[in-house]
């Protein structure tokens, strides 16, 4: 892969292997971002309709959690009144973004990012990397380490490097190229 | 966060207006988290808050080096719309009373 300035825009050069790889990781963010089915099918229709989600929990596993996090660090109550009225939003925000990255990855070589395609862009690669970071339990110093190819989580140690290099990369290019 | 961009604190600092600070009782924290990039939360705060450089970047680094920082006073429901913000850009950002 290679990103590079074009005028305005950006131009991400992908190869086939790397446009599944990303393909394969939009449809996994989906499946985790996307609201529940059976939540919208038993809801109150208004309620559905101004983005209320009467059903919300609080999410039990670690990516979830990171990537729908309370509001109200003491207070559960407030919290929970939150995300009835924020996380559906939260959620059809991320499974856009995922949605729109898996549309330009079409059958590409070569993507050409406007301001707009770039913020989905960057928005949806840092989701993907609070999902893979919480998988591989990332602290502060985890990214200088190298992990071992008999290390289970090698493979996706790689891809969150990989990931970090295309969101920073995106950034750099995109929002501070006059520096 | 991460660190991949080299920075340093710079000695500008936010202006305080006390008369406004306390008639605002709620206000929005960003924590720190070892995910988010430098560069990608001093973004956020230039984008969002309309932070100048300087003070995304002063902000950004007291996430990163006191493990939080205050970023939005006001009334509850700016702080609420605040928080959601932060959340759709995935920072890790609560509100409280003061």
């Amino acid at each position: 892969m290679e990103i590079i300035p074009d005028g305005e825009k950006i131009v991400i050069q992908i190869e086939p292997f790397e446009v599944k790889i990303l393909g394969d990781l939009a449809n996994q963010l989906l499946d985790i971002t996307s609201p529940n089915s059976e939540v919208v099918e038993n809801e109150d229709p208004l309620a559905a309709l101004i983005g209320i989600d009467a059903l919300a929990e609080k999410p039990t596993d670690p990516i979830s959690t990171r990537l729908f996090p309370d509001a109200y660090p003491d207070d559960p109550q407030a919290s929970m009144e939150f995300r009835r009225f924020t996380e559906r939003s939260l959620r059809e925000t991320n499974v856009n973004r995922a949605k729109s990255v898996l549309a330009d990855l079409q059958g590409q070589t070569q993507i050409t990012l406007g301001t707009d395609q770039w913020q989905l862009w960057v928005g949806f690669l840092n989701s993907l990397r609070l999902a893979l970071g919480t998988r591989l339990e990332v602290d502060q110093d985890t990214w200088t380490q190298e992990r071992s190819e008999s290390d289970p989580l090698y493979q996706i140690f790689e891809l969150y490097n990989w990931l970090t290099w295309m969101q920073e990369t995106l950034i750099s290019i995109g929002y501070f190229r006059e520096d | 966060m991460t660190l991949t961009a080299t920075a340093t604190p710079t000695d500008t600092l936010p202006d305080l207006d006390l008369e406004s600070e306390l008639d605002r009782p709620w206000s929005t924290t960003v924590w720190d988290d070892p995910i988010n990039l430098m560069t990608y939360v001093t973004y956020v705060f230039m984008e969002y808050f309309k932070f100048s450089k300087e003070k995304a970047g002063y902000h950004m680094l007291l996430v990163h080096t006191e493990g939080k920082a205050t970023v939005s006073t006001g009334s509850r429901e700016a702080m609420e719309r605040d928080v959601a913000a932060m959340h759709t850009y995935g920072l890790w950002a609560t509100l409280a009373k003061d």
